[in-house]
């Protein structure tokens, strides 16, 4: 009986931890979405309450369209190829070869280099006129006028997902590379006797076997790249003229650009909302893929 | 057991002692979107080391401690900080942020302690009139500066061009140098287009000088000044990067572009640079227009939440550093230009080149009122938004500026409202472009 209650005197500091740090900013957020909040009010108090309002405004807004539709392009050009990469890398690098272990440490270096740097760098990269990529395309002959890659309304978002593939990559290796390591050798020695072929291999002994980890990898990057807000901020800053917005960076500059916070809360309980549709229908895909 | 006591005891002691040494001087922290430090390079960062270094040196129990804050996080940072109770001592915001500030209890009023100074009436209209809100002094304004046309001295005498002085001519020689320039790398005109502030100041000269308003930008008048800039960029003119450009020195030091609208902030770096150069006014629409431009600097604010014992020395400050030689020094290093009328011959005097600005400065309009005055920052926002999709080329400058018009319209509560702030703009657009 002591042993139970001391049990959660332990979780105690957990606990305090996720309300003032979890619980509280969220349901904060939550109500200020229901509030008409301004810069004035912010600092001195006296929102009025609003109800549904500044979710109607959010959804009636001309931006609101594009950004989803660019939050969806983020979504799914950053997830599926990021996953598609680290998982050849992860393929790759379970062989042994030389330099094997050197070259690993390489692919992880986008989570270390700070993102102010790596930003930069890209900015740099996709710049118009003197950029790298530029002028690898036109020394090259390829094109005949710079590409406009950050300052074209329609390509800007394509960009920013470009870079932010690069950024995901040591995540998804990481998460597969592991797993893949869970798979025991004798499966693929016995196929490999049996007359499999490399690709066979991976059909049918490297993927269903990995399948709890691809679901968890894919689930956890759609999460992550959501909620991704520096990268397209530091390329775009959601322009030119709010045409590369996602649903963070709209966010943002509704906050700390036009401060209508009431808004921008009610961006947030929407960006909310749509990642927990998401999170059902997985889990709905898993229990089907368990089914099977 | 008594040697842990003893040691313990000994450290609190010189805990106290060092406490009290360190309060013996009084910090001032001062907060800018300026990098402040004694290797600072970026002129008006210099110069505020500079005045500060001359304070510091003559009080010697006062020290001042410098943050910095990037342009376009500056005034979300104050807010956050009014909001948690932190504010530095001394908040330098840009001027058109100050009474939309005001209002978010960010200033201790300065009102009595500006009255007995007394020489509040040696600023010009428009400084007083920006720093004023509800009757109440919130700021004071050290210098301003406003924008001017750079261009190659020595390029424009290579082609046998003369620089522009209205819209035509600007396009003319715009036209000759990029035929000249092609496949140089270097384009004919720089502006600053990135989405932040920058962008409607540099577009704001062209929309006042032709009669236009912020708050009425689907009218005739305004559609003819973002047409004339999407001109320049749909003809190459400007290069698209411009799109993502503040108003740093580097397009044009770097021979990035022949001609660039910019500030006299830069003009130490130009000079530094060794390029042949001139300034002439922003070209005006047609021959004979008066070129309005908005009126800039960063002011010197006290915060509300400064211990009391501070204020004293904080205004100390302000008034030193406002003292007309003291803001002569201040404007030609920082290549700014004065805000009071005694402060003039002595910049103008001391630094000729300034003078294009100087002379603009006196007449120069203060933003907020111009746009709705607290809704200001939003106006500018959605002008800004449409003006980078005209030049990207995305909406034509007509739609670009409907869209815009009828979303500011909404952003005011009442119709009355909305008028009222229509005449007032118009009120002091006239007062000024008429020459008076």
């Amino acid at each position: 009986m002591k042993g139970e209650k001391w049990n959660y005197l332990y979780l105690l500091p957990a606990i305090l931890c996720c309300l003032f740090v979890l619980i509280y900013p969220l349901f904060y957020n939550l109500q200020m979405s229901f509030r008409e909040v301004t810069f004035v009010t912010l600092t001195r108090g006296g929102s009025p309450w609003v109800g549904l309002s500044n979710y109607r405004s959010t959804v009636h807004n001309p931006v609101f369209l594009r950004v989803l539709f660019n939050t969806l392009v983020f979504w799914l050009g950053s997830v599926t190829v990021q996953f598609v990469l680290g998982f050849l890398l992860a393929l790759l690098f379970s062989k042994s070869f030389p330099l094997n272990y050197f070259y690993r440490a390489l692919v992880l270096l986008p989570w270390f280099i700070p993102l102010t740097v790596s930003g930069t760098v890209f900015k740099w990269f996709f710049s118009g006129e003197t950029g790298l990529i530029n002028s690898l395309l036109l020394g090259m002959g390829l094109i005949s006028k710079p590409i406009p890659w950050l300052t074209s309304p329609r390509l800007a978002i394509y960009t920013a997902t470009l870079a932010n593939i690069w950024l995901g990559i040591p995540f998804n290796f990481i998460m597969l590379f592991t797993g893949l390591q869970a798979i025991p050798i004798e499966l693929y020695e016995s196929a490999r006797v049996e007359g499999a072929r490399e690709w066979q291999l991976v059909r049918y002994i490297t993927v269903p076997l990995l399948k709890p980890t691809i679901f968890l990898t894919l689930v956890l990057g759609s999460i992550f790249t959501i909620k991704v807000f520096d990268i397209v901020w530091v390329l775009t800053g959601g322009g030119p003229g709010e045409a590369s917005h996602i649903l963070t960076t709209w966010a943002y500059s509704l906050a700390w650009q036009r401060f209508r916070f009431g808004e921008h809360a009610s961006v947030i309980g929407v960006t909310m909302l749509l990642i927990s549709i998401l999170g059902c229908l997985l889990l709905f895909v898993r229990r089907h893929w368990r089914a099977e | 057991m008594r040697r842990i006591v003893v040691a313990l005891i000994l450290c609190g002691l010189i805990g106290l002692i060092g406490f009290s040494a360190a309060s013996a001087k009084t910090t001032l922290t001062f907060v800018s979107y300026f990098d402040v430090s004694p290797e600072a390079t970026w002129p008006a960062a210099a110069a505020h080391w500079m005045m500060a270094d001359k304070f510091m040196k003559a009080n010697p129990d006062v020290e001042i401690q410098f943050l910095f804050v990037t342009f376009g996080e500056l005034v979300p940072q104050v807010v956050r900080w009014t909001m948690t109770g932190e504010l530095p001592d001394i908040v330098a915001l840009d001027n058109p942020d100050v009474l939309h500030a005001a209002a978010a209890g960010v200033y201790y009023d300065l009102t009595p302690l500006v009255q007995q100074w007394g020489q509040w009436d040696d600023f010009y209209a428009g400084v007083k009139h920006a720093l004023t809100y509800q009757d109440q002094i919130v700021a004071l304004l050290p210098g301003t500066n406003n924008v001017a046309l750079y261009y190659r001295k020595d390029i424009f005498r290579q082609y046998g061009l003369t620089p522009p002085r209205t819209w035509k001519e600007l396009l003319d020689v715009c036209a000759l140098l990029s035929e000249k320039l092609a496949g140089t790398g270097m384009y004919p005109l720089g502006v600053a287009a990135t989405n932040t502030e920058e962008l409607t100041w540099q577009f704001e000269p062209f929309l006042w000088s032709n009669g236009g308003s912020l708050l009425e930008l689907d009218k005739p008048e305004a559609i003819a000044a973002l047409e004339l800039w999407v001109e320049l960029f749909q003809k190459g003119y400007v290069p698209q990067d411009a799109l993502t450009w503040g108003q740093g020195a580097d397009p044009f030091i770097g021979g990035q572009v022949a001609m660039m609208i910019n500030g006299p902030w830069i003009l130490p770096l130009v000079r530094e640079a060794g390029l042949e150069y001139g300034i002439v006014p922003i070209p005006a629409p047609s021959e004979g227009r008066k070129v309005v431009v908005p009126m800039g600097g960063e002011t010197l604010g006290i915060s509300s939440t400064i211990q009391a014992d501070k204020v004293a020395i904080a205004w100390k400050y302000f008034t030193f550093f406002v003292e007309p030689e003291n803001m002569a020094e201040f404007c030609t290093r920082a290549g700014y230009v004065p805000t009071r009328k005694s402060a003039l011959p002595l910049v103008v005097a001391k630094d000729p080149e300034l003078e294009p600005f100087a002379t603009q400065a006196v007449s120069s309009l203060p933003r907020p009122p111009m746009g709705g005055d607290k809704l200001y920052t939003e106006v500018s926002a959605i002008a800004r938004k449409y003006i980078q999709l005209a030049l990207a080329g995305e909406l034509t400058a007509k739609d670009a500026f409907a869209h815009a018009a009828s979303e500011i319209r909404a952003l005011f509560p009442t119709d009355q409202a909305y008028q009222d702030a229509v005449a007032k703009a118009r009120r002091l657009l006239e007062e000024v472009a008429s020459g008076s």
